[in-house]
């Protein structure tokens, strides 16, 4: 028989208006990676917040090496060797890296902090993960993938038994997941389980022993990953075939929109030129923190560039800031949905009219409520964001709903230009054709796109044409014919240069 | 939600005019006989109600309250005691509350003279009569009242300090906080006498310390840096003030060359006069004082006094020769 | 369907639990006081919370973009120095000196609302600073002396009546009516949430952050303004020492009433039955001679069992 560590049994898990877990059974086996899949709100994390102690189940049990165990709190399921790495990070920005490692279990010398060996250990920690940098640096110093680096490190620290990581390559780099997976071998080999949420099908098959699957707060099964293809999951996931992951390109650019000319802003990213045409989908590649985000938040003027020149329908916009760019037709759906684009506490309805309310109100700013009610409701059909009803807060929604709201919220503007930062960041499969398919239609519809993500899949998927970053500078710029991902890759590294 | 919001509030306004109908009702067809009623039932008995409302609960105001309850239950009356914590609204406040008691009568020691006068009508209207205690109320027409009369108080403290200076030198005003009638009577008080000596005696600076020693303290500080030896009194508006100022003159060594008079003559105020720090003091009776509130209060229901007038209670100047009797009696251990 | 129906209910109980709670601390005070439930003394009970009231709903509006305003009290204390020195030296019109008391609220709300907005700066810090500023210049003018002898119209607007109904009550009401408009009709009200809920999501959707934080701390002061003509009315005379302490009632109005300290969530008229129930604590303690020390506690209490009841909510 195999050694089984953790079991849950027919756990129920109830949220105002949503049953997230219905009935659900789960076990870990010594020594194993176990992968948990499912599309967004089927329960993976809800599940796994149980066992970690942040929430409790409503009914149902969960055994520790046969035990029954109630976690009321994370320092309890700590203590009894479960950490999780959540997927929203939550460090101290204003703590050193050591700090935020060993908080809570400081290393004491009397009554004070011993904070050289604090930072010896930190430094011992950091390089199991291989991350290089000093202890004693600012958390909102580092990169979020640094960030994401630094938890994984925080949850070897307490030298768990069972590692539960929520999406953990959701925002590092290609070569820092290559390092995650060879620890995740190391832990394995040690006896440690691992629990792997992710969306990414190579990541599953290449790291996972075992895979469960959850389908709307239900248990579908629990598979050998040696068993099952990527074809076979993804109708177990999403309950339907996955005939094509990306529409076709229709590729019929038209007029220029938007030309961007040598925009610099210092220390950030330098002379960055290029143009957007109509009925275009312009892909922006590049690892995390190579400055893409950074342009396009330059450009629709969050920040303030310190030179360049941006052209919008061939008129020279000065000063940008939101209301002037959204006034000349660009809407923004931003990588970050709980930074930047969505307010939480706040309704579907309201934060899908939010951007829209000048159009929706009259001249004395009273807002025509039933209008603004009839076309939030037309784009919550339209995108099928699945929610109770129009007055539900987003908080209670999942990411892949949120973002499609984000969506809305911009379409209702009707834009000219839309860009999109890691719209499917954090995102299931089935959700992800849903936002492929509507960026599609937009550009069909003549509208300018630009489209930024770190998977190199999608970007070869959508794009007509690419532009390459690389620490702040425009690398390289590829039509879609020329673009290959070896090619990319070059320019998105140190390597480039030589190729080309 | 819209909906079931506005029908809650429908109901609970429609609840509430239901009540106050019903009181209403039985209210406003008894009313007057009622409350003679009342009153006449009250005279038998010999008890009354009396509503009393003051600005701060300072120690001063509790020595005070403290007779007032001693002459209430001698005089066989309920008292009504309400803070109104140094807010003048919320004194305002507490007369509608004590009239919508029905109290027998209202005393008042007011957070500030002028405000208090829109509770002269209140009361008037209510029929209820008032009695002001310890603060003058700012109105031409006549009231009851008992108290200090501050005026005197500021002009014996410095008529004692000139005459202990000789009648000629420099002095400083120690001032309360700007505005409350203590302040501004006492300060007039002051000037009276200061006016008598012009040439003679100067003013080299007035200033307040919002009654505090602390503050008195780093304000003496500053004086005797600025004027040097120049500072022969130092005229404090109360006892605290003074003890500030005594504590600077001390630690700047100059103590002996320095007079202090002061007005209250608290415990500590006592102390330092027994000692010799403190030159002398204005005492206020603040026991006497609620006693013959309450006395007066009782005296305007019972019929026996109908002029409105301002009754000064006495203020003795306390010097070396006569603490002993305050501190044996009144700050007894 | 029944367990959603259930959960509905309990929701609502305690979206308006603070009602049940008045009406049922009303019920209880008029049980132990016969003076309690009379006409005249709930006409004093509307009459009293005015200020506080209105104060609050400034505050309230000031707490949803996750701001705060330290500065009310010493802003009524000058807008209603203001008034009463120009009815002492003047001979405008009541509607003049009403509008310019009103027009001194709304310019030190400007000063608040710039700093916060423009410089960036802490609200408790700039309100600190317009707290103590407005303080100071109420001395100036006033060279720490009240103002009295105020023309008897003006004194109306305190201590008068229209169909039964106590002035400063219908003024409170008037601006709660404007502010729930503009909190629930108008899309200004829809930027003050978002812009407290998330910043940086209100200012990507094209949203004039600054403005809206700028415009919240003038509200509130105009507010302050409108409170300081009540209350130099109802004790007839400007005091320099005037509303002491009075934001720390706001503000605990506000917080009964549910409203969140770090914005974006709460209700205007949570915190008018936040206003109430304190008005009735006050006056319920007072007839029942209970002393000013042990209303303080009760008061603080209070605030704490709303938190608890708040906090309780979220979770």
């Amino acid at each position: 028989m195999e050694n089984i560590v953790l079991e849950a049994r027919n756990v129920t898990k109830r949220f105002p208006g949503v049953l997230a877990l219905a009935n659900v059974n789960f076990r870990l086996v010594k020594g194993k990676v176990h992968a948990l899949m499912g599309e967004n709100g089927a329960g993976k994390s809800t599940l796994m917040k149980i066992i970690a102690g942040i929430y409790q189940a409503d009914e149902g049990d969960v055994f520790l090496h046969g035990e029954k165990v109630v976690f009321h709190t994370p320092k309890q399921a700590l203590a009894n060797g479960i950490s999780m790495i959540h997927q929203e990070l939550s460090p101290i920005l204003d703590m050193t890296i050591a700090e935020n490692l060993f908080l809570g279990k400081e290393f004491c010398k009397g009554k004070f902090i011993d904070y050289r060996k604090m930072n010896s250990e930190a430094t011992a920690l950091m390089e199991r993960v291989g991350v290089d940098l000093p202890p004693t640096m600012l958390m909102k110093e580092l990169t979020v993938s640094q960030m994401q680096m630094i938890e994984i490190a925080k949850a070897l620290a307490y030298n768990a038994e069972i590692i539960i990581m929520d999406e953990p390559s959701a925002t590092i780099t290609e070569r820092e997941i290559a390092n995650l997976f060879d620890i995740i071998q190391g832990l394995k080999e040690d006896g440690r389980c691992i629990v792997y949420i992710t969306h990414k099908m190579d990541e599953v098959f290449k790291i996972a022993d075992e895979i469960t699957v959850f389908r709307d707060g239900e248990y579908i099964g629990t598979y050998d990953a040696d068993e099952i293809d990527e074809n076979q999951l993804v109708v177990k996931m999403v309950n339907r075939e996955l005939t094509e992951i990306y529409p076709p390109k229709h590729n019929k650019a038209t007029d220029e929109i938007l030309r961007v000319e040598n925009l610099c802003q210092k220390g950030v990213f330098e002379d960055i030129s290029f143009t957007l045409r109509k009925g275009e989908i312009l892909g922006f590649s590049g690892l995390m923190g190579s400055g893409r985000t950074e342009v396009m938040n330059a450009l629709f003027g969050i920040t303030h560039p310190t030179s360049g020149n941006i052209y919008i329908n061939g008129e020279k916009v000065d000063k940008p800031n939101p209301r002037k760019i959204i006034s000349k037709g660009i809407g923004y759906v931003t990588e970050d949905r709980k930074g930047n684009g969505l307010v939480l506490e706040m309704s579907v309805y309201d934060n899908t009219i939010l951007p829209s309310l000048s159009k929706l109100s009259n001249k004395l700013g009273v807002v025509n409520k039933k209008k603004a009610l009839k076309v939030a409701e037309e784009y919550r059909e339209k995108l099928k964001i699945k929610t109770p009803g129009l007055q539900q807060t987003v908080k209670q929604l999942s990411g892949g709903n949120q973002q499609k709201i984000v969506l809305a919220k911009w379409l209702l503007q009707n834009p000219d230009i839309i860009i999109f930062d890691e719209p499917t960041r954090g995102i299931d499969v089935g959700a992800k054709t849903e936002i492929y398919k509507l960026v599609a239609g937009l550009a069909k519809e003549g509208k300018a796109i630009i489209f930024i993500s770190s998977e190199m899949p999608e970007i070869l998927g959508m794009s007509d044409r690419v532009i390459v970053f690389y620490e702040g500078k425009k690398t390289g710029e590829l039509s879609s014919e020329e673009a290959t991902q070896e090619k990319i890759m070059m320019y998105a590294s140190d390597v480039e240069k030589g190729g080309v | 939600m819209k909906k079931r919001l506005l029908s809650m509030i429908l109901v609970l306004a429609m609840a509430a005019s239901m009540l106050m109908g019903c009181t209403t009702g039985t209210e406003s067809s008894s009313e007057g006989s009622e409350k003679t009623e009342e009153k006449a039932e009250k005279k038998d008995g010999g008890g009354y109600t009396i509503g009393c409302t003051v600005y701060y609960m300072t120690e001063f105001i509790t020595l005070m309250v403290d007779g007032m309850e001693k002459k209430a239950k001698e005089l066989g009356c309920d008292l009504v005691m309400l803070d109104a914590q140094n807010d003048a609204q919320n004194q305002i406040t507490q007369v509608e509350n004590l009239i919508a008691q029905k109290v027998d009568i209202i005393v008042v020691a007011a957070v500030d003279s002028d405000a208090i006068v829109p509770a002269i009508e209140m009361c008037e209207e209510a029929n209820i009569p008032l009695v002001g205690v310890n603060m003058l109320i700012n109105t031409d027409q006549p009231y009851h009242y008992v108290g200090p009369d501050d005026v005197l108080a500021g002009e014996l403290e410095m008529q004692h300090a000139i005459d202990e200076i000789g009648g000629k030198g420099n002095v400083v005003i120690l001032e309360g906080p700007i505005g409350q009638s203590a302040q501004i009577q006492r300060l007039e008080g002051n000037m009276n006498v200061l006016k008598k000596y012009e040439g003679k005696v100067e003013l080299l600076a007035q200033q307040t310390a919002n009654w505090s020693r602390e503050e008195a303290l780093s304000l003496v500080e500053n004086w005797i840096e600025t004027f040097g030896g120049k500072i022969n009194a130092v005229v404090a508006q109360n006892d605290e003030m003074a003890l500030g100022a005594i504590q600077a003159l001390e630690a700047a060594g100059v103590k002996d060359k320095v007079v202090v008079t002061a007005v209250d003559a608290i415990k500590d105020g006592c102390n330092a006069v027994k000692e010799g720090k403190l030159l002398g003091t204005v005492y206020q009776d603040a026991a006497l004082e609620g006693q013959e509130a309450v006395q007066k209060a009782y005296d305007v229901l019972e019929g026996t006094v109908t002029e409105k007038k301002l009754d000064y209670i006495d203020m003795p100047w306390i010097t070396t020769e006569n603490v002993d009797d305050l501190l044996t009696t009144i700050y007894a251990e | 369907m029944g367990e959603k129906a259930r959960g509905f209910d309990k929701k609502w109980i305690q979206t308006y639990m603070l009602i049940f709670i008045v009406i049922g601390l009303g019920v209880i005070l008029s049980f132990i006081s016969s003076n309690f439930l009379t006409v005249t003394n709930l006409l004093n009970v509307v009459r009293q919370i005015a200020v506080n009231g209105i104060l609050a709903i400034g505050m309230t509006i000031v707490c949803l973009t996750g701001g705060i305003d330290l500065s009310v009290g010493s802003i009524v204390a000058f807008s209603g120095i203001i008034a009463a020195g120009l009815l002492r030296d003047t001979s405008y019109p009541i509607i003049v000196v009403v509008l310019a008391a009103i027009a001194v609220g709304a310019v030190c709300g400007l000063y608040n609302g710039y700093f916060v907005a423009y410089w960036n700066a802490a609200p408790f810090v700039v309100t600190l600073s317009m707290m103590t500023i407005a303080r100071g210049m109420t001395y100036v003018y006033s060279d720490g002396r009240p103002i009295s002898n105020l023309r008897t119209e003006f004194l109306t607007i305190g201590k008068g009546s229209i169909a039964g109904i106590p002035i400063p009550t219908l003024i409170l009401a008037v601006v709660f009516i404007l502010g729930s408009i503009m909190l629930t009709k108008l899309k200004f009200g829809r930027y003050v949430y978002a812009v407290g809920g998330n910043e940086n999501a209100a200012m990507v959707s094209g949203i004039n952050v600054k403005r809206i934080k700028m415009m919240v701390y003038v509200l509130s002061g105009i507010a302050c303004g409108i409170a300081a003509i009540i209350l130099t009315a109802r004790v007839s005379a400007g005091l320099p020492q005037a509303g002491e302490s009075y934001e720390l009632d706001a503000i605990a109005a506000t917080v009964i009433g549910g409203t969140s300290l770090s914005g974006g969530r709460g209700r205007l008229w949570g915190t008018i039955v936040g206003a109430i129930l304190l008005g009735i604590v006050n006056n319920g303690l007072d007839l029942l001679n209970v002393s000013s020390f042990y209303q303080q506690i009760v008061k603080g209490l209070i605030i704490l069992g709303a938190i608890l009841i708040d906090s309780k909510r979220n979770n």
